[in-house]
């Protein structure tokens, strides 16, 4: 558009996987841990939307770009009336993995990566029950559902500025939506040594319905139970961030003044993961911690979030 | 022309390949690393690994499980961390320990492992040798006994338990009350006892599966001598409920034709196979090799044995620094002191020892408790000795004798070794020395104390007697993180259904809930607190 000044692009896609293998646990009264069930229905949509600006800023190349991508999951159909061993079964929801108070369940009407957490135990009015002692209690066995954790949607700028063979290049990245549980986070608590407890034992007590409770100890054993037994919604986060993804900064040097035989020389510094500008989570939300379909979205002592700076020369011939 | 044929020859193997995807198909899914239907039919390997599977699972033993490594950090969970610190015959020594040591029962997701293993484990075994009851009666009848010692323990512990329907298919099973689920252990002991009874009165020299089999080498009148035992075990548990039905099969126990363990080589206990190039004894691993110790010996049965200068010390205890034996105490808020201590005692074993199932003497005690309960306190008094006895020698000690003798020597108090407040009076009064003037409850609480002593470390089987009958006396908890649905001076009398039945079973678990309270005389929902079927007494 306008000799190359706007580029737009736009993908919409929409599919539909049918049958899919599953490995579900099934309750020990079988005698059996887990099935294999072809089955189901996950319908996937989403649209990606790219657009480029080119111009001329007076001396200066700038080259714009933004895209924007966003997915929507949802599991339409899980097994009805599936027959196994002459007996027909349904089933409309399973848990697919994570610890005592986490789980991941793939459910009808739910998207893949819903999570469900446990709960402290709360009163008739819906606040955190305490004891007369000072002391919580868990609800083990009652799951609410926590979120999804995939992204509502993604969003990267990337800039380019040319000029006199100076050239300078930056990108934000942006994931907005999903929500993530840190169980690092949970065995920082338990063991005291996380910047919340100190906090906690500063001001005499942990706050629970808006007062401060003070047995703090006694408060991160239960909720924090050494990490992997952590009571889920004590740990959920949103797992949003904006950050600064790329940085990079180049200099064609005009070596062909001195030396002919040299086509060309470019050095330049590429700096990524630079800057985190907004992250309310305890942990980089763009890294899994396992490489299974569901454990995205689970912080467990998982690999820290790496800063990459970098410097490059380049000779052409 | 050369690239002619090579063309033509590709185009031929396509369509050979193409024709050999279908013909070929079994042969190419099927795993040349597992044996097939037909090869497990010779030499009974069919039956004989099932039955090997499901014997490692009474009670779990190390076992390599694809990559997985199975036993010690199972039996911990299932026993050392439950039956045993709840029976007082350890304590736990490491300070994560709150789970089970605080009541915190659901902290942690150990009180899922009794029942999914025994399930998943043991009853999976089972239900491959249950098919193949007509070709072989015999071994399926051993099988059923096995049955029973896993899935009794089950029961104990949770209370309902999906028992009727194990072996049929279907993925969620309803729970049966623990009412039907003992009667049905009393006619599946029945049966099998009846048969093989028969089977060794006329093949007296006749073994069954000898190769695959840890325990007797195929010895079936020590197998019938086992299950009689094991049925008399479970007649004493059903007394306070169904007295009736304590007596009848007690009696069934009692008069069969080849009876009860009655001294030392009976011994029901898996030993490490001659074959085994890997082997852990689990009491072995938690208090020596993890964390430096997770367990020591109980504050309770040292209070006891301590009092009692009970020569079997030495047998079952490791001396401290100071030669003394010392315990430690359930329920207490552990500190790293413990692990640390060169003040405290563990048990005595290596780690090729067997892993016990049932004891001799236990057999002398069920005997005297019945007689105690339906025949003659003489009777009673004299089997309480000959159980005595037969520990002493089960434990290659002496002065058996001279100990039942003695009618002076109380328990001993407890004193924490690492941390005093915790230390504690002796709360049990008895004196060894049977007396045919006391009363029917002290004579009760004397054969219970004994049995106590004898079958050490089966902390689950001391556990559910302590609950039954309220002997020995454990010290209770001193920190209950269940104060409001476990009652500190009761003690916990059961654990909570499991987190995974919850999460795959929801509505049979619900059901579950409602049976429990439906028999229980404190009917208090799915919790510690609440008193199993037959724990009517107290």
């Amino acid at each position: 558009m306008w000799g190359n000044k706007i580029l737009i692009g736009a993908t919409y896609y929409n599919s539909r996987t049918l049958n899919q293998i599953f490995q579900p646990s099934i309750s020990s009264t079988s005698t059996k841990t887990s099935m294999y069930v072809n089955g189901g229905r996950v319908d996937n949509k989403g649209v990606e939307l790219s657009l480029e600006v080119n111009q001329k800023l007076g001396p200066v190349d700038w080259q714009s770009n933004v895209v924007y991508s966003r997915n929507r999951n949802k599991i339409v159909r899980m097994l009805h009336d599936y027959e196994i061993n002459g007996e027909r079964i349904t089933q409309d929801s399973m848990v697919m993995g994570g610890t005592t108070g986490v789980k991941m369940v793939v459910r009808e009407g739910g998207r893949m990566g819903d999570l469900y957490v446990n709960t402290l135990k709360t009163d008739d009015h819906g606040y955190i029950w305490v004891s007369p002692a000072g002391d919580v209690a868990t609800d083990p066995n009652n799951f609410i559902y926590a979120g999804n954790t995939n992204p509502s949607y993604t969003l990267s700028w990337r800039n380019n500025f040319n000029w006199k063979g100076f050239s300078l290049g930056f990108m934000f990245n942006a994931r907005v939506g999903g929500v993530g549980v840190s169980l690092t986070q949970a065995a920082m608590d338990y063991y005291g040594v996380s910047a919340v407890t100190a906090e906690a034992r500063d001001n005499g007590g942990v706050l629970v319905n808006g007062q401060r409770v003070g047995k703090i100890q006694a408060y991160y054993e239960k909720t924090a139970n050494m990490g992997e037994g952590a009571i889920g919604s004590c740990y959920v986060y949103s797992m949003t961030n904006v950050r600064l993804g790329e940085l990079t900064f180049g200099y064609d040097v005009p070596v062909q003044k001195w030396c002919k035989w040299i086509k060309g020389l470019n050095v330049s510094f590429i700096g990524r993961n630079l800057l985190m500008l907004y992250c309310k989570a305890p942990f980089d939300p763009e890294l899994v911690s396992g490489a299974g379909t569901y454990s995205s979205g689970i912080d467990y002592f998982q690999q820290p979030s790496l800063r990459n700076l970098g410097f490059s020369v380049k000779v052409t011939f | 022309m050369k690239f002619k044929n090579s063309i033509k020859l590709s185009l031929a193997a396509a369509l050979l390949s193409l024709g050999a995807c279908t013909s070929d198909f079994y042969e190419k899914n099927t795993n040349p690393d597992e044996a097939t239907d037909e090869m497990l039919g010779w030499d009974n390997l069919r039956t004989g690994s099932a039955f090997m599977q499901l014997a490692q699972n009474v009670i779990p033993t190390f076992q390599i499980v694809g990559d997985e490594e199975y036993g010690s950090a199972n039996f911990q969970v299932i026993q050392d961390l439950a039956g045993n610190i709840f029976a007082g015959y350890t304590g736990a020594t490491k300070s994560s320990f709150k789970a089970n040591n605080l009541y915190d029962i659901l902290a942690a997701e150990w009180h899922n492992a009794m029942h999914d293993d025994a399930f998943q484990r043991a009853m999976g075994p089972w239900a491959q040798l249950d098919a193949l009851r007509e070709e072989s009666p015999e071994a399926v009848a051993l099988a059923d006994v096995l049955k029973v010692a896993v899935m009794h323990r089950v029961t104990d512990t949770y209370g309902p338990i999906a028992y009727l329907s194990i072996g049929n298919s279907g993925i969620q099973q309803e729970y049966d009350s623990q009412e039907v689920v003992y009667n049905r252990f009393f006619e599946e002991l029945d049966a099998a006892i009846t048969l093989l009874t028969d089977f060794c009165e006329k093949n007296t020299s006749a073994t069954l599966l000898a190769n695959y089999d840890p325990i007797y080498k195929g010895n079936v009148r020590a197998w019938v001598k086992f299950a009689n035992t094991l049925r008399l075990r479970l007649a004493m548990r059903v007394y306070y409920a169904d007295p009736e039905l304590s007596k009848v099969q007690a009696e069934a126990a009692i008069n069969n034709s080849v009876g009860l363990m009655t001294e030392a080589s009976d011994i029901a206990q898996f030993a490490k196979p001659a074959t085994a190039t890997q082997w852990e004894f689990p009491l072995y691993m938690i208090q020596y090799s993890f964390n430096g110790g997770d367990s020591r010996i109980g504050a309770t049965i040292e209070s006891y044995m301590n009092g009692y200068e009970d020569p079997r010390r030495a047998a079952y205890f490791t001396q401290n620094s100071r030669g003394e034996y010392r315990g430690v105490r359930n329920g207490i808020n552990i500190t790293a002191d413990y692990v640390l201590s060169d003040l405290l005692s563990s048990v005595n074993c290596t780690n090729n020892d067997a892993i016990v199932w049932m004891k001799p003497a236990e057999a002398w005690f069920l005997r005297a408790e019945y007689e105690l309960h339906f025949g003659s306190k003489a009777a009673a008094g004299e089997y309480y000795n000959k159980g005595i006895e037969c520990s002493f020698s089960t434990e290659g000690v002496s002065g058996a004798d001279l100990y039942m003798a003695d009618n002076t020597k109380v328990p001993a108090d407890y004193t924490d070794m690492v941390v005093s407040s915790n230390s504690a009076s002796a709360l049990g009064k008895i004196t060894i020395a049977w007396d045919d003037s006391a009363d029917e409850e002290t004579m009760l609480e004397r054969i219970i104390t004994q049995k106590y002593l004898a079958i050490f470390p089966d902390g689950q089987e001391a556990w559910s007697e302590f609950r039954r009958t309220g002997y020995p006396k454990i010290f209770p908890n001193v920190v209950n993180n269940q104060s409001g649905l476990i009652s500190t001076s009761k003690q916990i009398r059961r654990l909570n259904f499991p987190s995974t039945e919850y999460a795959t079973n929801a509505s049979a678990v619900q059901n579950a809930i409602v049976t429990l309270n439906a028999e229980s005389s404190n009917p208090t929902g799915d919790n510690g607190g609440t008193t199993l079927w037959w724990d009517k007494k107290n």
